[in-house]
């Protein structure tokens, strides 16, 4: 698994590789927004999930 | 895709085999302008939206095909290669696509190198609809980031909506809950307590009621022993005179000894009346000693049963003891989810409320962190699209206008000489085509900088022929391969091209 902060955000953890990953699906098909739901919110888990690890 | 014979380098070569209203069409496009001339009704527009499908996405395949066929086909020969694509209608009536799009493919395309009636800038300035946002979106990928930005703030509301639910709201009230219950245990303890007092009151009661029982049946006893001696002494002094009345019936004449028995037996008689009356005096003692003695037991039997306050107090106790197993029900409800909730059985719901604030907290970083970009996308594409826009109307040197540009909204703003705001709806057909040419060829110059084609269909009918081809020679000087359709007056019904070097 990545590492939590990317490198280059200072602030937002994964954002680089959400990005990467959004932004592909975007790419495909920029009415996909059901999907992009799911990768926020996967993502949000993740950080919601990992939250306590680091705090 | 398929390799073809090197034998028409630089040109472009479109086949149409029933697509529209054409059943079967060859053209060649060669680069600078290409005119392609035909009557009404014969396929111009046609040729423009087949040629676009194959660059771009946004024509449906059912538009293409000819109603009335099931198999239709687009061929482009471009470079040294065969770029097709099948278009098939199923039984149920849908048109599907099979096959390749041009290298050069991008869905940006329709909307900045195709001027027809329908595509973006002419459709927008036609219908006086000046803002250009979306526009811009799309061609600068802002759109994506708006995206982003709209599906993150579409789960943050829903999130938020899971926060205003029943079980959330219940969890709120629980500090009030959890008082309610402290409040209640305190109330249990007090009763408790007051009833180990009543307790122990009743008790010393009890001990008090016995003790004085005690104190009175030895005080009884002592009575009983005191009347028993009386009797006694009473039995005695009869028996006592009884002799001395003997004695005197046998003591004759003797005055001296009579006299002294007689007195002996007043003494004795009296003697006895005192006893007697002592006697009764006792008895009456006794009786009340004995009804005392009886009250007090009487007394310790129903102290016995145990006091109402008591009574009172345990019943208290049960409400109080009901009201508590009530309230930790409560409190498991605000605290927990039900085992059956499908979405988080038995969970926590402080766990779920902080985990979903978490999510929050995340997705509001990233809308901060893409609003920022989609700022910067935005500011930079709406700066280099007005650059290019101010190039074009000075290269061309159109006159009549100062200036063209988008403002910080994305309206576009038309400036006459003299810098006075014109009112897009109070143009002329012609200056709405000269802006909207102008505007397209600024979009693909700014987005599309590579994109070898641009495709005017018809748009000249209002046009002064003068203007119209200095414009397009402007075109034709930073994009290889300009194509335009124009109404002809043959008779011939089969589109033609007429190339212009």
């Amino acid at each position: 698994m990545p590492s939590i902060r990317d490198a280059g955000s200072p602030s937002i953890p994964y954002i680089k590789e959400l990005e990467k990953v959004a932004l592909k699906i975007l790419k495909e098909n920029p009415d996909y927004k059901e999907r992009l739901k799911e990768i926020l919110e996967e993502y949000a888990s993740r950080y919601s999930r990992e939250y306590n690890i680091r705090t | 895709m398929r390799n073809m014979p090197a034998d028409t380098p630089g040109n472009i070569i479109l086949e149409l085999e029933n697509i529209g209203c054409l059943r079967r069409l060859r053209l060649e496009f060669k680069p600078g302008i290409n005119i392609i001339k035909a009557p009404n009704a014969s396929g111009k527009t046609t040729i423009v939206r087949s040629f676009s499908s194959m660059f771009s996405d946004k024509i449906p395949p059912s538009h293409i095909l000819a109603l009335d066929e099931l198999k239709g086909r687009i061929r482009v020969y471009y470079g040294e290669k065969i770029y097709e694509k099948v278009f098939r209608r199923t039984p149920s009536g849908h048109v599907i696509v099979q096959g390749d799009m041009l290298p050069f493919a991008d869905p940006r395309a329709f909307d900045a190198c195709v001027a027809l009636a329908e595509t973006g800038i002419v459709h927008r300035i036609t219908g006086g609809n000046v803002i250009f946002r979306k526009y811009l979106e799309n061609l600068s990928y802002g759109n994506y980031y708006s995206a982003l930005i709209e599906a993150s703030q579409e789960l943050v509301n829903e999130y938020g909506r899971k926060l205003a639910s029943p079980s959330f709201r219940n969890f709120e009230i629980l500090p009030l809950l959890l008082t309610e219950l402290t409040d209640l245990h305190m109330r249990r303890d007090e009763i408790r307590q007051k009833i180990e007092n009543s307790k122990k009151n009743h008790e010393d009661k009890l001990r008090k009621i016995k003790l004085k029982i005690t104190e009175k049946n030895s005080a009884l006893s002592q009575e009983k022993v005191l009347l028993s001696q009386l009797y006694r002494d009473l039995s005695f002094e009869k028996e006592r005179e009884r002799s001395l009345q003997e004695l005197l019936s046998m003591a004759g004449e003797s005055s001296k000894i009579v006299s002294s028995i007689k007195i002996s037996i007043a003494s004795s008689q009296d003697r006895q009346t005192r006893l007697k009356k002592e006697i009764k005096t006792r008895r009456c003692l006794l009786k009340e000693l004995r009804r005392e003695v009886e009250e007090l037991r009487e007394k310790l039997r129903r102290e016995e049963k145990g006091p109402l306050e008591i009574k009172g107090l345990e019943e208290k106790l049960e409400k109080v003891n009901k009201m508590i197993i009530l309230k930790e029900e409560e409190i498991q409800r605000a605290e927990r989810f039900p085992p059956d909730d499908a979405e988080y059985p038995g969970k926590l719901i402080v766990d779920v409320r902080s985990e979903i604030l978490r999510k929050i907290e995340w997705l509001e970083m990233v809308m901060g962190y893409f609003q920022e970009k989609y700022m910067r996308c935005m500011t930079s594409a709406r700066r280099r699209f007005n650059e290019n826009v101010t190039r074009a109307f000075h290269e061309l040197n159109l006159g009549g206008f100062e200036n063209v540009f988008l403002d910080q909204d994305f309206s576009l703003q038309v400036m006459r000489e003299g810098n006075i705001r014109q009112p897009i709806e109070t143009l002329s057909a012609s200056e709405k085509l000269t802006i909207s040419l102008v505007l397209m060829l600024a979009a693909k110059e700014t987005f599309l900088p590579d994109f070898p084609l641009f495709i005017v269909d018809e748009l000249t009918l209002s046009y002064d022929p003068e203007r119209f081809w200095r414009l397009m020679e402007y075109v034709k000087r930073r994009v290889p391969y300009l194509i335009v359709t124009s109404l002809s007056s043959s008779l011939s019904d089969t589109p033609k091209v007429i190339h212009k070097p």
